[in-house]
């Protein structure tokens, strides 16, 4: 859609500039990464939108399908989405039916197209009409929609690779230190950012202004890490990681937890007080027990050395039976 | 049943009463033994990240528990034969405690590895070996049955410390687990107070027969020679010479005269070329469902399987041993689950889908629960009851090498061929190769046994004849258990 590029065109030259002199102020306190993405930027600042990369996507939909066929796109650099859907396999198709496209669940206005059946099969796509994606404006889910009764559609979900934080809390203790890993979902981001909500608003955690308390790492680009000393109360909350790319960024949540020591030491003295009792239990009840027994025994002491003598002859009469049978 | 056999305990173990507490105090120490090294996995992937080290240093915690726990059989095999089974075993709790209580407040790997590693693995050894002795002091009928029931601690223990682990972990993290876990390893000093102390009390050994006895507790008297440690020349019945001095000295608290015992020997290879194949399997299982192409929680699924058949199948397999027909040929017994083993593991490439690994692990886990419950009855019927906690010792001190290379030498196997099976090609071999060798040997050891019977019972009817003596039930029916005693209790006798 010619209207549409020029204006695209203007937001990637602003959104490069930004990002540059972003870059060079050393906002991020992650690594600063190398200078070719700025000079990327700045080549396509320069020439013309054709240098862009094209991604190209088919799905294809055979007969109807629940749910919609869905397709995950994730892109890390400015490119030009190219398109397609391809119907099958639907009993009745008429000769030509028309398509369009929506974006986020809306059609986009002049996207209407009559699509000729070829082979049993509608191809819909138009070379003419392809989506820049140039920044996180543009992402979200482009459809491919067939105009019939019932309609058929598929999605294409373009997002930037996502962000893995963690889901289960993260427990720590008051005065100890914790690592927190975000991981970045196949892709090299270019920066990672840490910071935490206070309502709103973004706190974002600077490591060089704070370097006894927070230490940032990246892990060969892909893993983010952030390393809290000296924990306290106030460190309990919601940490988020957010990966940069482009066309936008991606964010990991993670939950940290802060106790103190007392809270683990009352299960720990309550299975300690179990034991003591159990093993008191236990050794009352033998001496007990031995008390009874050796009381019996001395009353049975004649009894007990007759039946020792009786179990020895026992053996002497097996003895001599064993003798006598040979 | 068979007649009541001689036990050279110079008493007639209860065979129930107190024995059933015992059982299960057995059960709960075995149980966290074998199971806590195995369940602290859960935790790994957390410290890995807090000390950030790369999992196999973090899974050397895990492997020096192990080998701790099976290299200190010796030293715990010395401290049952002097004090007994109940201060060892309460030591051994509280020094596990001791351990992950530390281990908590640990601020590097190495601490970890000490703490947990060398300490926690020593407190899980003074556990072991004095739960599998004491329950030879309390049993001889019954033995294979409760053999059976206290081994089948270690799947139990298993099943529940795994879930509870993760309960710990999503409550308290790492530090405060441990601490807590420190806290239920004190439990173990629960199953030591059951640990009654057993044996001829010194009034009774001085009414028993007028021989010298010893010692007031039999235990004590476990060295070399049943009843009379320091009346006859232990080494009289077996080698007319024997260098006196250091051997002598060290035979007093560990009996490595056991060298010398045929059956003992039999056991130890076998045993050694077993244990090269047997955890492998287990180890792979999982990632060799993967592999094929299974999802995450059936392939763990199967490992659940497993446990819960071999669960079952350890207290099954002892009532099994303990039925008249199979506990006189026990050691045919032990050799055919072996083999069984390892025919399990030729068929398992032959497995196709999560059908085929489903059955597997189903015998997979029959034998392996067979394996084990029969694991310690052998060694107690091959050596008997006064010898064995020095022969568990010398027994797991020389198992901790193939243990412990055992699955790294199947992950350099499936490493170098990409494919599991050739793996379990081996393992199976091996282990077949083991059952054969048992087999064959025990039938061997059997037939000397009763020839050496003979020799014996034509020996003491020639005595009776010139001597009357008292010989205080002298029927056997598990001939293995006198095996070379027997020459040194007509020497007794004389």
């Amino acid at each position: 859609m010619l209207p549409t590029r020029i204006p695209s065109f203007v937001i990637a030259a602003l959104l490069a500039t930004l990002s540059a002199s972003h870059f060079t102020t050393g906002k991020f306190s992650g690594n600063i990464p190398t200078d070719s993405p700025i000079e990327n930027e700045e080549i396509r600042n320069n020439t013309s939108e054709s240098i862009m990369n094209t991604t190209i996507k088919n799905i294809i939909i055979k007969g109807y399908t629940n749910p919609w066929i869905k397709e995950n796109l994730e892109l890390t650099h400015q490119t030009i989405l190219d398109l397609s859907c391809t119907l099958t396999s639907l009993p009745d198709l008429p000769a030509s039916v028309t398509g369009y496209w929506k974006k986020d669940g809306k059609e986009i206005p002049g996207s209407q197209t009559v699509i000729e059946k070829k082979d049993e099969r509608f191809h819909f796509q138009n070379k003419q009409f392809r989506f820049p994606i140039t920044d996180s404006s543009h992402l979200g889910n482009y459809s491919c929609v067939f105009d019939l009764r019932p309609e058929a559609e598929a999605r294409f979900i373009v997002t930037v690779p996502h962000t893995e934080g963690r889901e289960k809390p993260l427990i720590s203790y008051e005065g100890d230190a914790i690592v927190m890993v975000c991981k970045a979902h196949s892709h090299l981001p270019n920066g990672w950012t840490w910071y935490r909500l206070n309502g709103t608003e973004r706190n974002i955690i600077n490591a060089t202004l704070n370097p006894e308390k927070f230490t940032t790492a990246v892990e060969k680009g892909k893993k983010a890490s952030l390393k809290i000393m000296g924990l306290t109360q106030e460190d309990s909350g919601i940490f988020w990681c957010s990966a940069i790319y482009d066309i936008g960024s991606s964010e990991g949540r993670i939950h940290l937890k802060v106790l103190s020591y007392t809270v683990p030491l009352k299960p720990f003295l309550a299975i300690a007080v179990e034991v003591l009792i159990l093993v008191s239990l236990i050794l009352i009840y033998e001496h007990h027990t031995k008390k009874k027994q050796t009381i019996t025994e001395n009353g049975k002491d004649s009894e007990h050395t007759e039946k020792l003598t009786s179990d020895g002859s026992n053996g002497l009469r097996d003895g001599t039976a064993r003798h006598r049978n040979v | 049943m068979p007649p009541p056999p001689t036990t050279n305990l110079g008493y007639i173990p209860p065979d129930g009463g107190w024995g059933w507490p015992v059982v299960f105090g057995a059960f709960m120490s075995i149980g966290f033994s074998y199971a806590f090294p195995k369940a602290l996995t859960i935790y790994f992937k957390e410290i890995q990240e807090f000390f950030s080290v790369s999992y196999s240093e973090i899974a050397w915690v895990s492997s020096i528990m192990l080998a701790t726990m099976y290299a200190g059989g010796p030293v715990s095999s010395i401290l049952v034969n002097k004090y007994g089974s109940r201060p060892v075993v309460i030591s051994g709790g509280v020094m596990c405690a001791v351990a992950m209580v530390a281990a908590s407040f640990g601020t590097s790997i190495i601490q970890l590895y000490i703490c947990v590693g060398i300490i926690g693995g020593m407190g899980l050894a003074f556990n072991l070996q004095p739960s599998l002795t004491i329950i030879g002091k309390y049993f001889l009928k019954k033995r294979p049955m409760a053999n059976g029931l206290a081994m089948a601690g270690s799947p139990v223990f298993l099943c529940t410390l795994a879930p509870v682990n993760q309960l710990l972990f999503d409550t308290f993290g790492w530090r405060g687990s441990f601490f807590i876990l420190g806290g239920l390893l004190l439990n173990c000093c629960v199953a030591g107070a059951l640990f009654r102390p057993i044996g001829i009390t010194s009034k009774s050994a001085q009414k028993q027969d007028k021989k010298p006895i010893g010692e007031e507790k039999v235990n004590n008297g476990a060295s070399s020679e049943p009843s009379s440690p320091q009346a006859a020349n232990p080494f009289s019945g077996r080698e007319p010479a024997k260098p006196a001095g250091c051997c002598q000295k060290v035979n007093k608290f560990i009996d490595i005269s056991l060298f010398k015992h045929r059956g003992f020997l039999i056991y130890l290879i076998g045993n050694v070329l077993m244990f090269f194949g047997f955890f492998a399997p287990i180890v792979f299982l999982a990632p060799y469902a993967k592999h094929l192409g299974i999802d995450e929680y059936s392939a763990a699924f199967l490992l659940s399987i497993l446990a819960i058949v071999d669960m079952i199948a350890r207290p099954g397999t002892g009532m099994v041993a303990n039925t008249r027909w199979i506990r006189p040929k026990i050691q045919y017994f032990f050799s055919f689950s072996v083999a069984y083993n390892g025919v399990c593991h030729l068929l398992c490439p032959l497995a196709s889908g999560y059908l085929g690994l489903v059955m597997y692990a189903v015998f997979f886990g029959l034998a392996f629960g067979m394996v084990c419950a029969l694991l310690f009855e052998t060694l107690m019927d091959l050596v008997g009851a006064q010898r064995f906690s020095s022969a568990v010792g010398l027994v797991t001190i020389i198992e901790c090498c193939p243990v412990l290379l055992g699955p790294p030498i199947g992950g350099a196997l499936v490493d170098a061929f990409g494919d599991y099976k050739y793996m379990y090609y081996v393992c199976g071999a091996v282990m077949l190769l083991a059952g054969i060798f048992l087999f064959i040997m025990n039938y061997y050891n059997y037939r000397l046994l009763e020839k050496e019977e003979k020799e014996r019972e034509k020996k003491e009817e020639d005595e009776e004849e010139k001597v009357e003596l008292e010989i205080p039930g002298s029927e056997v029916c598990c001939e293995s258990e006198e095996t070379n005693e027997k020459p040194t209790t007509a020497e007794q006798e004389a």
